[in-house]
């Protein structure tokens, strides 16, 4: 039987929430698992800094609003197993949902999908992932990142409210929390162009990230980060696969 | 094969055991999408056309209906709410009860 592939992809929905410092760590964690997975950049509000292709180089950059842009997609998942990693930018809502309102009978013949939304102590952010969740409806999977972006700030808006707890009930989303950031530590990764298994690899030249305590910090981060991912593990990574995947 | 609803997986199985060739899903998809829009179809990919059963045309394949169903159908029709959107591209159901309009029911916690 041919291997499913996996296509996931950040839900563009508010900005600043953390979208693809997620995103950069959770390829980092898929490539520690063995598998090599393609990389699309759908963010064209952040052209150089801060953009997926900025933390990978690699990430192929492609305009969402040009017509058919999604479509494109496509042509990564000839690779049977393939894992189709995509970061969308902020405010790119409506033509995903109309692309995935006319795609999504024919991508789920050969893809499983997985959605990824960010939650932060911002009301505005859980409000942009049950919209999405509105649009997309049951058609994919749900992983639902807490990122604590400023120390001890919670998350009531996420667990005080009924349509929240409606959304958990019926979608039944893989919730993960991403506790104790820095702030000043990933504004110094995105302003760099680095990753965490760049710095702690000392593999760059920002005297910053150089010290003990940077390297240890990065480190935690990384070990926070992979844990969570793993707890997820079976909607991020294709049925019944570790490592050696794709090409 | 596709009108007859089968997957692009099983089209490419087909294509494989009857022709020999080998191909992904994805392409196949892929060049059927770029095939119907060319302005000159390919050859097989033109509409048949349609087969009346007699000489009075399309007035035939009319189904009969007993008056009072008519009827009643028709009433059901008129009391449906005339919406602007397409029939075809209506929203799906809300399936969590979410509306983006409304928003969450949030109070901050003082």
């Amino acid at each position: 039987m041919t291997k499913r592939s996996q296509i996931l992809f950040t839900q563009g929905g508010k900005g600043g929430v953390g979208k693809t410092t997620v995103i950069a760590a959770l390829t980092a964690w898929i490539r520690s698992k063995g598998f090599d997975p393609i990389l699309l950049d759908f963010d064209n509000e952040n052209r150089d800094k801060s953009s997926f292709q900025s933390f990978y180089s690699e990430a192929l950059k492609i305009d969402i609003r040009a017509p058919d842009s999604l479509d494109r997609l496509f042509h990564f998942l000839e690779t049977p197993g393939a894992i189709v990693i995509a970061d969308q930018g902020a405010g790119s809502g409506s033509e995903t949902f109309s692309w995935f309102d006319r795609t999504a009978e024919i991508v789920r013949e050969f893809a499983d999908v997985t959605s990824i939304g960010i939650i932060t102590k911002d009301p505005g952010s859980v409000e942009s992932v049950l919209t999405w969740a509105f649009h997309l409806g049951d058609r994919v999977r749900y992983l639902i990142v807490l990122n604590e972006l400023v120390r001890g700030t919670g998350f009531d808006a996420w667990t005080d409210t009924p349509e929240v707890r409606a959304f958990v009930a019926t979608a039944k989303p893989k919730v993960v929390g991403l506790q104790n950031r820095n702030p000043d530590f990933e504004d110094m990764l995105r302003a760099n162009g680095l990753t965490l298994e760049r710095v702690i690899a000392k593999d760059h030249s920002v005297d910053w990230f150089k010290s003990l305590t940077r390297i240890v910090q990065a480190r935690r981060y990384q070990q926070e980060a992979y844990s969570a991912f793993e707890s997820a593990s079976q909607i991020l990574l294709p049925s019944g696969g570790t490592g050696l995947a794709a090409a | 094969m596709r009108r007859a609803r089968h997957t692009w997986r099983e089209i490419t199985e087909h294509l494989t055991a009857t022709y020999g060739i080998r191909i992904a899903p994805p392409s196949v998809y892929l060049f059927f999408k770029r095939a119907v829009r060319r302005k000159t179809l390919p050859l097989g990919f033109e509409d048949l056309p349609i087969e009346c059963a007699g000489s009075d045309g399309p007035s035939r394949l009319k189904p009969v209906r007993p008056p009072a169903e008519e009827k009643s159908q028709q009433q059901t029709q008129e009391s449906k709410e005339i919406s602007l959107i397409p029939i075809n591209q209506r929203k799906r159901g809300n399936w969590f009860g979410y509306d983006p309009e409304q928003g969450i029911r949030y109070v901050p916690k003082s």
